[in-house]
C-alpha cells in the first residue's frame, strides 16, 4: 500500500481509503428444496471448464428416490468466427455425448440434439453474432433411474437447464432464462415467466392420458418456476460473491 | 424455392392474420391433394407410392421374414433414405428414429405372431424421391397405406410348436391380409396465434414453430413434440397454440384415416 501508483491520480498521499461495512465471504451452498417431499433438488456449479467460453455442471436428484440422479456437464464455445459463406446470424450446434456408459441409441440422441438446437435457436439472440458459430457440448456423466437404464425425460430437462446456465456463463445474449419443467413424462421448456413455450416433448405415453393438455402444461410450469428460481438464486449468489471478492482486492 | 427476406416477411404476415391467408388458398385444416398407389412392387409384400401436389414423392416397401420372437426383440425395422440428404444428416436420422420408435412402441406384436415361437418381422424401406417440405407426414401416410395393403403368406402348419418343434410351413400361393393398426404422424405449423396443418415448404420457412403429433387408435399419443421447421422465424408459442394444434389434429385425423382407408 505504501508504493505510490504514479499511473493514476490517487489524491493526497495521506488520504484514507473508504471502507465499507460488509460481512464475510458469501458461502455458496448447494441449492436444494429437500424440505418439500416428492420434488427434485439441484446442485449447480458454473465455470468448471477453463478453456470453454462458458460451462456449467448440474447434478439433479430425481423426485422419486435419492438413487435417481442425472449428472451433466455443459460447455459452450463461441461465438467464434465461422469461415466460408457469409451468415447474417450465428449458427448454433448442439452435440450430446455420454462420457461413461453409452446406453442411449444414436438416433434418439440425434433427435434430442435437434430438439435442443430448436429450443435455443428461439432463445439466443443470434442476430447479434453475425458470421459466427456457437457450439454447445453436453456430456452426460451419469444418469440412473431405478428399473430403467436411463430416463430421457430428466436428461432433457437437465440439458435445457444446463445449456441456459452455460450460455449465461459464456455471456452470450439470450432473450430470457429458459428452463424446463417435467410432469408425468411431459417436458416443457418455457420462457417469459411461463407464458411462452419454446419446446414441448412427450416421448412416452403416461398414466394421465385423459388429462387436459393445458393442465399438464400448468403442472410443468410449476416445476419450471422452481427450477428457474434455483438457477437465478445461484447466479445472484455467484454475482454477490464476485462483487465481494472484487471489493476485497480493492481494499488490499 | 428460396424466398427473399421481404417475401418471407409478407408471407409471415399473411399467415399470422386472422383467418390465415395461405399462399395456395387452403384453409387452416386443409391438406394438399395427394395421390396414393399401392401394391405396385411385385417383389415386396406390401408397397405404396405417395405423390403430393408440390412434387414430393415417397415410395415405401414392406418385406417380411420369419424370425424367432424369443430371440428377436424388435419385430419392425424401418430404413429411411431421403434424396439429397446424407444418411447421417439430422433430418434423416431424426425421421428414422421417430418412425422406428413410434412403430415399435405402438404396433401390437401379437398381430405379427405366427406360432408360439415364430413371428413375422417387417422390414419397411422408405425412399423419399423428392421432398420440398417436411416429409414426415407423407412418409407416415405411405407407411400406413403400405402396411394396410400388405399380404403375408398363409400358415398351414400348426400354430402350437412348443411341444413338438416344427418350422412353420406356408401355403403355396394363398396370402393373408395383414391386419394391423398403424400410427399416423402429423406436422402442424404454428404462425402467431394460428395453427395450420400440412405446411408447404414456403409456409415452413416462415412458421414460428412446428408440432409433431402422433395419432393412433383414435387418439393422440406419444410422441408429441415441437419441431424446428426453420431457423429464422423460430420463436416461442403460447400454451393455447399447442392445445389448438392438438385439437386440430383430433378434429381432422379421423377424416384423414378414413380417406387413407378408402
Amino acid at each position: 500500500m505504501n508504493i505510490s501508483d504514479r499511473r493514476r491520480i490517487l489524491g493526497p498521499s495521506n488520504a484514507k481509503l473508504l471502507t465499507f461495512d460488509k460481512s464475510g465471504p458469501v458461502e455458496i451452498e448447494p441449492i436444494s428444496s429437500s424440505s418439500v417431499p416428492n420434488s427434485t433438488s439441484m446442485y449447480i456449479e458454473n465455470g468448471l471448464i477453463c478453456n470453454a467460453n462458458g460451462s456449467s455442471y448440474l447434478e439433479v436428484t430425481g423426485s422419486t428416490s435419492e438413487a435417481d440422479r442425472t449428472l451433466m456437464l455443459t460447455s459452450v464455445y463461441g461465438p467464434r468466427p465461422s469461415r466460408g459463406a457469409f451468415n447474417a446470424k450465428a449458427t448454433l450446434s448442439v452435440q450430446f455425448k455420454e462420457v461413461t456408459l453409452e446406453k442411449i441409441p444414436a438416433g434418439e440422441l440425434k433427435e434430442l440434439c435437434n430438439f435442443l438446437s430448436n429450443v435455443f435457436n428461439a432463445v439466443i439472440n443470434l442476430e447479434r453474432y453475425p458470421k459466427s458459430g456457437i457450439d454447445v457440448f453436453l456430456s452426460l456423466i451419469h444418469s440412473s433411474n431405478g428399473s430403467q437404464l436411463y430416463e430421457l425425460e430428466s436428461i432433457i430437462s437437465t440439458c435445457v437447464n444446463g445449456i441456459t446456465l452455460a450460455l449465461i456463463d459464456a455471456g452470450i445474449e439470450i432473450f430470457d432464462t429458459v428452463s424446463a419443467g417435467i410432469y408425468e413424462k411431459h417436458i416443457v421448456a418455457f420462457v417469459k415467466n411461463g407464458t411462452e413455450i419454446v419446446g414441448f416433448w412427450k416421448g412416452k405415453d403416461s398414466a394421465s392420458e385423459s388429462e387436459d393438455i393445458l393442465s399438464i402444461i400448468e403442472q410443468c410450469k410449476l416445476d419450471y418456476l422452481k427450477n428457474r428460481k434455483a438457477m437465478v438464486e445461484y447466479l445472484v449468489r455467484c454475482n454477490d460473491k464476485e462483487d465481494h471478492l472484487q471489493h476485497e482486492v480493492t481494499k488490499q | 424455392m428460396v424466398l427473399s427476406v421481404t417475401e418471407k416477411l409478407y408471407l409471415h404476415e399473411s399467415l399470422v392474420s386472422n383467418p390465415p391467408a395461405r399462399p395456395d388458398g387452403r384453409s387452416a385444416d386443409q391438406f394438399r391433394p395427394i395421390e396414393i398407389f399401392t401394391d405396385f412392387l411385385p417383389t415386396s409384400n406390401g408397397s405404396s407410392k405417395i405423390v403430393a401436389s408440390d412434387g414430393t414423392e415417397c415410395i415405401v416397401s414392406a418385406k417380411c421374414k420369419v424370425v424367432d420372437h424369443t430371440l428377436e426383440e424388435d419385430l419392425i425395422e424401418v430404413d429411411v433414405d431421403i434424396a439429397g440428404h446424407r444418411d447421417d444428416s439430422p433430418l434423416v436420422q431424426g425421421t428414422l428414429s421417430v418412425l422406428n420408435r413410434v412403430l415399435l412402441s405402438q404396433i401390437d406384436r401379437g398381430s405379427l405372431r405366427l406360432t408360439k415361437k415364430y413371428s413375422f418381422k417387417l422390414y419397411i424401406d422408405v425412399l423419399v424421391l423428392s421432398s420440398y417440405s417436411h416429409p414426415l407426414t407423407l412418409i407416415s401416410f405411405a407407411i400406413y397405406s403400405a402396411l394396410n395393403s400388405t399380404l403375408l403368406p398363409t400358415l398351414i402348419s400348426s400354430d402350437d410348436d412348443l411341444d413338438v418343434a416344427e418350422l412353420p410351413t406356408f401355403h403355396d400361393y394363398d396370402l393373408t391380409k395383414l391386419t394391423i393398426k398403424v400410427p399416423v404422424l402429423f406436422t402442424v405449423a404454428v404462425c402467431g396465434k394460428n395453427v395450420i396443418v400440412d405446411p408447404a415448404s414456403s409456409e415452413s420457412d416462415v412458421a414460428n414453430n412446428g408440432i409433431l403429433v402422433t395419432w393412433y387408435d383414435g387418439k393422440v399419443t406419444a410422441p408429441v413434440r415441437t419441431l424446428g421447421l426453420n431457423e429464422d422465424y423460430v420463436s416461442g408459442i403460447t400454451p393455447q397454440s399447442l392445445a389448438d394444434g392438438l385439437k386440430l389434429i383430433e378434429d381432422i385425423a379421423p377424416k384423414v384415416v378414413k380417406a387413407l382407408d378408402s
